[in-house]
């Protein structure tokens, strides 16, 4: 790599990979799960993530600049090691796979209800692949563009606040929510994205001021999320919003453009890209590992494996339910990975340090 | 390796130049019949075993320079509310749905309940939930094939009347996701507006307002300026008010702004307070007497303002005969109660029972230039 | 074996490639042999242009190509002196300035294809400076016009062209390295910057590129950046080119360097960033406000001419819902007459305005303003009314087209109209999400993209703030204060008043 990637950087691309299609379902997930005026648990959310972004923290600053192999090379035999990075390879690739499988059958619900997805998802795959090649330093710079051009949309729903009325919120919080467990997974996994920091240890400056790009993609993300949802539990009555399956894509589609009309199908067409970036960077993760277990094989070939393999794998739930339901299931275990890995990674590394002997 | 490229790449051009996998979902324009307006009849059944039968008519413009008519109409007759299979069978266009703009319904079948025959307005995912709704006395076919030499295109026509009047909020917005949006809410009524066909023209006609998804009663058209003013805010309205027995005065640019305050009384009842701030300028008095001295016109405006109120206050009246909250007293009502008290609290009971004064406080702007 | 060999090379990492260490210097062998009359003679055989004098009563020949010598200045230092002159005075002639000696033959041999004058006496060679190969005089430039600004305009001779510069730049901080490139046709290749402004790696990199040339001829300065840059295989073209040595000043004082080839009118910049390309000549002599305006207008440009076809094509096939109602019937009737499906219709429009464009660009200006107005006006009309296209492609078509005029640059603009075309197809088989594919597929190649290993992105893309206002809009003059970033420069301020 001939350059280092710096905060800023890292602030777009872990933003824009923890935003993904979730956000069109997060209005309804606060509303099932946590009951009236639910947009307030995106708080609570927000701050267990923030602890695991600190974990983090504390594994990039216990390696001391070690990428994470290495890191897992202190504690575990490489067999062991190999097996667990080709599992999270996998398991990232088939995640990233399906989340771009789900865009494509959301927009198909609007655009092309006849089609079947595979069509889109060669395309796009295609896309990503040819992202994923051009190393972590230029597919920054790709993302950044693409924020530049994508971050107007939130300010756009704005414009509905007439619509919206204080008397809607209810003054009773947090009722009637039902599985309160279930909603914190969702919305946590509606977070995921931050474990990236993991994988760009090789790539960034000296030191670990970088890692203050992480908590600022996070507090940005919350923020983003909170303002997202307040104005949809005012713009929908509360049994509204439990009731519908993407409140925010319905409520992008009332802004009203002079020249255009169903504005909503643009808007959603535009957050193509931040879903490519998304599914992208996931991608990215699964090459990486694989080519931290084979480090001598061109990535390409690694990246065209994944990309294929997943391909037909996610072939398998054709419906949109059946991919929502897999996706939940990659989401739990993405989050049991994110929870898990850096206290491994912790644990493993004390011991290894309690093992060595003392150099004078 | 480069003659192995070949294969590929001249799969993809042709995948490319057979459309690639989405030739079903062409929908080029000109073949195309966009539906703009789409409307529901009630239609009786003949036998005992057959329920109702729904009538669906649909309007889409023709796209034919050579045609002599601007619109076509077409009506079915089927038992659920899916007639799209027949429908499509009557037309040389491939009808389409995403340019859907109005969705009327005749009032029989608003008194049955509407919310199914809405489910598949909700449902489907290229409508988009700006649809209007409204409702209508007569049959939906001869509203949709009301002819007029001045009215060439009635979905036109319809689409810009009601959007016309929410805008100056005249009337008020209703669309799907109001609807819906109210149904769903525990504290408010939805309502949809009439439109029937005059012998010169399609005109509002009042305002329907329903308990949960049954039309229950409606506000009379001449009624509706004040409907709209316990609702919401105008912007530009026009009312006209008989302040005397041959005085008529009409404002206009007026704006109003409402302001709900409820308290508990002893003994468990509600006491409400609507006070509503109207500002516009007079623009007609019919009858006139001479109002140059300020006293006479603070004595007009205090008649105007009583006038108001009382009308206001027959409108609360008759929604608290029908039981239906149509302008959101349950919203505000809700503060005064713990969660466990609101749901078991009979909430149109209490509607019912309330005691709801008006305020109105005009202020006019000026009198005109004439004096 | 061959086959595991072969297997190997296909998956595991390639080594980057590492430079050869380049040799300073011309890349061909010399000639060191002492050069004689016979010699040199030999070396021109069958070169019937090349005169030959000789004044026997000196023992002088003269050697020259009577087209590239300056008759003037051959007149003055040669013919007249050596008409008059006398054994004796011959020596004290040859000791003169002007009379330099030529050491191995390749020098002689060089000398006189240069357009010198050679000069044979007693077995030693003086090589005359009396060049003046044939060659357009300053001229205003005919693709590059600005309305306010000077107008003078780079010619096909480097030594006016540095001349230009260097009346602008009156610095002896201003370098100009001569590098010779092209076995057969010896081009100088002058490579400029400022000496302690410019970085040197970078300057150093550009040149030993343009030294790692090893080709016949090289005859244009556009041909050259093909030949050296990062990535040819790409789209976009990745050195600024100009006409204009008041842009060239501008670049340079920016830090970039400047390459300047012998027979060519354009002059390259390095590095060069995408928003360069919309940088008119005159966004720095006007008011920044209205400068910015129209930048902003030129980006505006850029998006409406790439995707605005294929939004049409995408909107009339598939997403019939994004229509606003009043247009909706006129679109749908328009639409109706012709027979033909929307990808293909806009396919053939664009095709049809292309071939225009070249046709206009090939015929002789005195028949290429008849066929415009033929082709534009008539022709367009025809086709709507004879069913063949509706007019509101027409009128999305030419937009597309005059959008495609606004951008500065016409190497960019030439790529752009490429982009269309993809574009088109993507929007006419998948819809807007195969627009959206396509500019994906933008976004990755550009992103992929590094002029003398920066990015071409910059400065949105590693974000630099302070480049913004030069690239972007157009700030004001007391804003600007610094350099772009992207010349890597220490020196980085320039403006250093204090308001």
């Amino acid at each position: 790599m001939n350059e280092k990637l710096n905060a800023f950087h890292i602030v777009i691309l872990i933003h824009m990979t923890q935003v993904g299609v979730t956000i069109f379902s997060l209005p309804r997930i606060c509303a099932t799960h946590f009951g009236t005026n639910g947009w307030i648990a995106i708080l609570p959310v927000g701050l267990m993530v923030l602890a695991n972004v600190a974990l983090i923290h504390a594994v990039v600053r216990l390696g001391g600049g070690r990428s994470l192999p290495d890191m897992l090379g202190l504690f575990l035999p490489k067999p062991v090691a190999g097996a667990l990075q080709l599992g999270m390879s996998g398991m990232y690739a088939l995640s990233a796979c399906l989340t771009s499988k789900q865009y494509v059958l959301m927009y198909e619900l609007q655009s092309f209800p006849a089609t079947r997805p595979y069509v889109f998802r060669a395309g796009i795959d295609v896309l990503i692949f040819c992202l994923v090649i051009i190393g972590i330093y230029n597919l920054s710079k790709a993302v950044t563009v693409i924020f530049f051009s994508t971050m107007v949309i939130p300010f756009t729903l704005l414009s509905l606040y007439d619509e919206t009325e204080l008397v809607r919120y209810t003054p009773f919080f947090l009722k009637e929510g039902t599985d309160v467990w279930v909603g914190c997974l969702e919305l946590y996994a509606a977070y995921l994205g931050f474990e990236l920091s993991l994988f760009l240890i090789p790539y960034v400056g000296r030191g670990t001021r970088w890692f203050r790009g992480v908590y600022a993609a996070n507090a940005v993300t919350t923020v983003i999320y909170l303002i997202l949802t307040i104005i949809a539990f005012g713009f929908f009555s509360y049994g509204q919003l439990r009731d519908m399956l993407y409140p925010l894509l319905e409520m992008v589609g009332h802004v009203q453009l002079p020249i255009i009309e169903r504005v909503d199908t643009l808007m959603f067409t535009s957050f193509f890209l931040v879903a490519l970036v998304t599914a992208t960077l996931y991608f990215w993760i699964a090459t990486e590992l694989f080519s931290y277990v084979f480090p001598k094989i061109d990535k390409r070939w690694p990246a065209a494996f994944l990309i294929f393999i997943t391909y037909f794998v996610s072939s398998i739930p054709e419906e949109l339910d059946l991919v929502t339901g897999w996706l939940r299931l990659m989401g739990k275990i993405a989050i049991c990975t994110a929870i898990l890995l850096p206290l491994l990674l912790i644990g493993g590394m004390l011991i290894a340090r309690a093992r060595r002997p003392k150099t004078s | 390796m480069r003659k192995f490229l070949a294969v590929p790449v001249l799969a993809l051009v042709t995948m490319a130049a057979s459309g690639c996998g989405t030739q079903a979902d062409k929908r080029v324009l000109e073949e195309l019949g966009m539906i703009s307006v789409m409307g529901f009849d009630l239609e009786e059944g003949r036998g005992e075993e057959e329920g109702n039968s729904n009538r669906t008519t649909v309007l889409f413009p023709v796209i034919n320079p050579k045609a002599s008519v601007e619109e076509e109409v077409l009506s079915v007759t089927s038992r659920s509310n899916n007639s799209r299979q027949e429908l499509s069978r009557m037309t040389d266009r491939k009808l389409v749905f995403g340019q859907l703009r109005t969705a009327v319904f005749n009032a029989r079948i608003a008194e049955r309940g509407l919310l199914d025959d809405l489910d598949a307005l909700l449902r489907d995912p290229t409508l988009g939930t700006r649809v209007k709704l409204t409702l209508t006395d007569v049959n939906v076919h001869d509203l949709l094939t009301f002819k007029h030499p001045a009215i060439p295109r009635i979905g036109r026509y319809i689409d810009l009347l009601l959007e016309k009047e929410a805008v100056h909020l005249f009337l008020p917005r209703a669309n799907l996701h109001t609807f819906y949006r109210d149904l769903q809410d525990d504290g408010i009524d939805p309502v949809i507006p009439f439109i029937n066909p005059s012998t010169d023209s399609i005109k509002l006609d009042g305002i329907g307002l329903f308990r949960d998804d049954r039309l229950a009663g409606r506000v009379k058209a001449e009624d509706m300026p004040y409907f709209v003013m316990l609702y919401d805010e105008f912007r530009q309205g026009v009312i006209t008010v008989q302040v005397g027995q041959t005085e008529f005065v009409t404002l206009t640019a007026l704006r109003s702004e409402r302001d709900v305050r409820i308290r508990r009384k002893a003994g468990g009842a509600l006491a409400a307070e609507i006070s509503i701030l109207l500002n516009g300028s007079v623009v007609e008095d019919f009858g006139y007497k001479n109002h140059k001295t300020k006293k006479s016109r603070e004595e007009l405006i205090r008649k105007i303002n009583r006038k108001v109120e009382e009308k206001c206050e027959r409108q609360i009246r008759l929604m608290q005969k029908l039981r239906a909250d149509c302008i959101g007293m349950g919203q505000y009502a809700r503060r005064l109660y713990s969660y466990p008290e609101w749901k078991k609290l009979d909430w149109r009971e209490t509607f019912a029972d309330m005691d709801i004064r008006v305020k109105v406080d005009l202020h006019v702007k000026d009198f005109g230039v004439y004096p | 074996m061959g086959l595991v060999r072969r297997l190997k090379s296909w998956f595991l990492k390639k080594e980057t490639d590492n430079r050869r260490p380049v040799e300073d210097g011309l890349n061909h062998p010399t000639d060191e042999r002492q050069p004689s009359f016979s010699l040199v003679r030999e070396q021109f055989d069958d070169c019937s242009d090349l005169v030959h004098r000789s004044y026997p009563h000196l023992g002088v020949d003269l050697l020259y190509f009577g087209h590239m010598v300056g008759v003037e200045a051959l007149d003055r230092d040669l013919v007249r002196p050596l008409e008059t002159a006398d054994p004796d005075g011959l020596a004290q002639m040859l000791k003169r300035s002007q009379f330099v000696r030529a050491d191995t033959l390749t020098e002689a041999v060089e000398g006189v294809l240069d357009g010198q004058a050679a000069l044979f006496h007693k077995g030693g060679v003086w090589l005359v400076h009396v060049a003046d190969p044939p060659g357009r005089g300053v001229e205003q430039s005919e693709v590059e016009g600005a309305i306010t600004g000077p107008h003078d305009g780079f010619s096909e001779m480097a030594s006016i062209n540095i001349g230009l510069i260097r009346r602008r730049m009156k610095s002896a901080r201003l370098k100009a390295v001569k590098v010779r490139v092209g076995e057969l046709s010896h081009t100088d290749v002058y490579v400029m910057y400022i000496e302690d402004i410019a970085n040197p790696a970078l300057v150093n990199e550009l040149l030993s590129r343009i030294k790692d040339i090893e080709t016949d001829v090289l005859q244009e300065a556009n041909a050259l950046v093909q030949l050296i840059e990062d990535h040819p295989n790409s789209i976009f073209p990745q050195f600024y080119t100009t006409e204009r040595p008041d842009i060239a000043v501008l670049k340079l004082s920016m830090g970039r360097i400047v390459v300047i080839v012998d027979g060519s009118p354009t002059v390259i910049t390095a590095p060069s960033s995408l928003m360069e390309y919309f940088n008119a000549a005159d966004d720095f002599y006007m008011r920044w406000i209205s400068a910015t305006g129209l930048r902003i207008l030129r980006f505006i440009a850029f998006v409406i001419t790439v995707s605005f076809t294929a939004f049409y094509v995408s909107v009339t096939t598939f997403h019939y819902e994004l229509i606003p109602r009043t247009l909706l019937v006129n679109l749908a009737e328009s639409r109706a007459r012709v027979p033909f499906p929307p990808l293909y219709e806009a396919l053939f429009m664009e095709f049809t305005i292309e071939m225009l464009r070249e046709a206009g660009a090939r015929l002789p200006s005195k028949i290429g303003q008849t066929i415009g107005i033929v082709g534009g006006i008539v022709i367009g009309q025809a086709a709507v009314q004879a069913g063949f296209t509706s007019n509101i492609l027409i009128i999305t078509v030419a937009t597309s087209a005059i959008a495609s005029f606004v951008i500065p640059s016409y190497m960019m603009s030439t790529s752009l109209r490429l982009l269309r075309f993809g574009l088109i197809l993507l929007a006419g088989i998948w819809g807007n999400l195969g627009l959206m594919l396509g500019f994906g597929f933008i976004i990755a190649d550009l992103s992929n993209l590094t002029v003398l290993k920066s990015s071409y992105l910059t400065p949105i893309a590693p974000f630099n703030a302070e480049d913004w206002k030069r690239l972007i809009i157009r700030g004001p003059y007391w804003a600007l204060r610094e350099r772009t970033s992207q010349s890597v420069t220490k020196n980085r301020t320039f403006n250093k008043m204090k308001r």
